[in-house]
């Protein structure tokens, strides 16, 4: 991808001579996915884990999305073979898993786009990545509320305002907003407090015995639990404001992991840019065959209902229902569905309500558009980045250079691009190919790299 | 999961030639001199058939990269009778079967580690 940093190009680290003592080359601010990649690939490129901190209160990459899956029952992930944490686009997780069965069959499915590893086998690889980088050692466990910049040098503080460290580079890897909740789901916990039939799809629920569920929102999310409720023999009335697309195999148009679709979208004015990244990142739902038979099967029977439109209410019926109304598209007409329980399955809020970054736009006077933070192409910040000192997000925040950053594909570009930015672009020098080679075999034999 | 440019595609097309030239070097030195003019032809048609594919296919996927494999084969199968090459099919095929595997080997496990962009930069080596 072009780089738009005048950066030096021959392999040494920026700045590298002039660090102050106390200071890390690089401060990793948050723990989970985005954090473990730029790490994983920082320290394939050949950076000591000694050089690296990560500055987070949770010290395991893979737990809240843990929590989150666990919450919805998903047991394979969207992704495909390349989802990983490799630093590199191989092994596929095809290729791991058929080594370890002695089977072609996940090499074969993946030949068709149709192996998706198991949420238990990428927990395990992940874990296992994270100890063979020694990602746990360079954890600081703390809360950081603060990133400032002085004198070329990043200071990260914790919530009382405490700095925990220093940085000649920043990596933000903060994740998402918080969690969306629809204004009448909140407003029906304030007048009835916590009530089980009425939560978002990451919080604990069931669906038995069989009963009829609204399930508001249209990504991956709103699908996994039309489909735990259609298994449970109970009916399933979707709601959408914006509708329904099903069939796109990932998350965002394969397109968008290859500069054959991120340099036309780069080219865009501000403008184009914006709708092009809204539409491809709205939610959508995979056409998996067994997920397809099931939505046919119970559309026909009438347990499954679409509907476009927004929810304005939820009351409770004397009966111990649900009415709740629903504002249809042209945006005068009601319509009423009364129902068992109500599962809002409507994603997070933008990356930039997150504290950190709400801190950070506040502070440097950040441009944002729509709740997105307007990063360089190179994915730096251009406020608070100069050619030897560099603050560079992943994950959700990138989104502005990058409509995939927010999946493992996406990171994984995003990764790569910064580990240029630092360390200097990739030869072709036998000894470094040796030394990739090495490091390579070595994480793929499930060992420790220096 | 590569969706390669035409630039991309080309490029790690070439880069290729260099295993293909390899295997064809010790074809020759096992069998003789005739495995030149096979690699001549199917590096013709190679690099041909790789700009077809650039501007007709968008994303290739697993499956059509066996099709295109065999459509490859056909092609320097097809040519080297027109051109009445003094090779039977079946050294052909075993030629053609050694090299294509080799290389599909490399494009799959090595050449993503010696060059970790390679897939997100569209292909595209330089």
């Amino acid at each position: 991808m072009e780089s738009e940093c005048a950066f030096p190009s021959n392999g040494q680290e920026i700045g590298a001579n002039e660090m102050p003592p106390g200071a890390v080359r690089v401060g990793i601010v948050g723990g989970g996915f985005g954090a473990l990649m730029a790490y994983v690939v920082l320290r394939f490129r050949g950076l000591p884990s000694r050089e690296i901190r990560v500055f987070t209160p949770d010290v395991s990459p893979e737990r809240s999305w843990e929590r989150f899956v666990r919450a919805i029952g998903l047991d394979a992930l969207r992704s495909e073979s390349v989802a990983h944490f490799f630093p590199t686009d191989s092994p596929g997780l095809a290729t791991v898993e058929a080594c370890k069965a002695w089977s072609l069959k996940p090499i074969l499915l993946s030949w068709f786009d149709r192996y998706h590893p198991t949420v238990d086998a990428f927990l395990q690889h992940t874990q296992c990545l994270a100890r063979q980088t020694r990602f746990y050692h360079s954890v600081v466990p703390c809360v950081v509320g603060r990133v400032l910049k002085r004198d070329g040098l990043f200071t990260i503080s914790d919530d009382q305002e405490r700095p925990i460290g220093h940085a000649r580079h920043v990596i933000f890897a903060v994740g998402h907003g918080h969690v969306v909740a629809p204004r009448p789901l909140a407003e029906f916990r304030e007048t009835h407090g916590f009530d089980p039939r009425v939560v978002h799809a990451y919080e604990e629920k069931q669906y038995a015995p069989p009963r009829t569920v609204l399930v508001v929102g249209d990504g991956l999310t709103a699908g996994t639990e039309w489909v735990s409720i259609l298994e449970t023999g109970g009916t399933v009335i979707a709601l959408s404001r914006t509708g329904f697309s099903i069939g796109q195999p990932l998350n965002t148009p394969r397109r968008y992991f290859s500069r054959r679709g991120i340099a036309p979208y780069r080219r865009q004015p501000e403008e184009g840019r914006r709708a092009e990244l809204q539409q491809a990142t709205r939610g959508t739902i995979p056409a998996y065959p067994a997920w397809m038979r099931l939505f046919h099967r119970a559309l026909r029977k009438g347990r499954l209902e679409r509907v476009r439109g927004e929810l304005i209410s939820i009351e409770e019926t004397d009966m111990g229902a649900l009415r709740c109304t629903l504002r249809l598209p042209d945006g005068h007409a009601l319509r009423t569905v009364v129902v068992h329980q109500v599962v809002a399955a409507t994603g997070f809020q933008p990356v930039v309500t997150h504290p950190l970054l709400a801190q950070l736009v506040a502070d440097y006077h950040l441009p944002t558009v729509d709740g997105i933070l307007k990063v360089r192409d190179d994915f730096c910040i251009d406020e608070l980045s100069t050619p030897t000192s560099v603050a560079a997000v992943i994950g959700p925040a990138a989104a502005w250079a990058l409509p995939s950053a927010d999946s493992l594909g996406g990171m994984k570009i995003v990764a790569h691009h910064i580990a240029t930015l630092l360390l200097g672009p990739e030869s072709w020098h036998p000894r470094d190919l040796f030394q990739k080679t090495v490091r390579w075999a070595t994480l793929v034999a499930g060992k420790e790299i220096a | 999961m590569i969706l390669a440019t035409l630039l991309g595609r080309l490029q790690t097309k070439l880069l290729t030639y260099l295993i293909l030239g390899v295997v064809t070097l010790v074809f020759v030195w096992l069998k003789g001199p005739v495995y030149l003019w096979a690699f001549g032809v199917t590096m013709i048609v190679g690099i041909i058939l790789e700009a077809v594919w650039g501007l007709s296919v968008v994303y290739q996927p697993g499956w059509l990269t066996v099709v295109f494999g065999a459509v490859e084969f056909l092609s320097v199968l097809g040519i080297t009778l027109l051109f009445r090459v003094p090779m039977p099919m079946l050294s052909a095929l075993l030629y053609y079967l050694t090299a294509w595997s080799i290389i599909q080997l490399f494009l799959l496990y090595m050449l993503p580690v010696w060059r970790m962009s390679w897939g997100e930069d569209g292909a595209e080596l330089w």
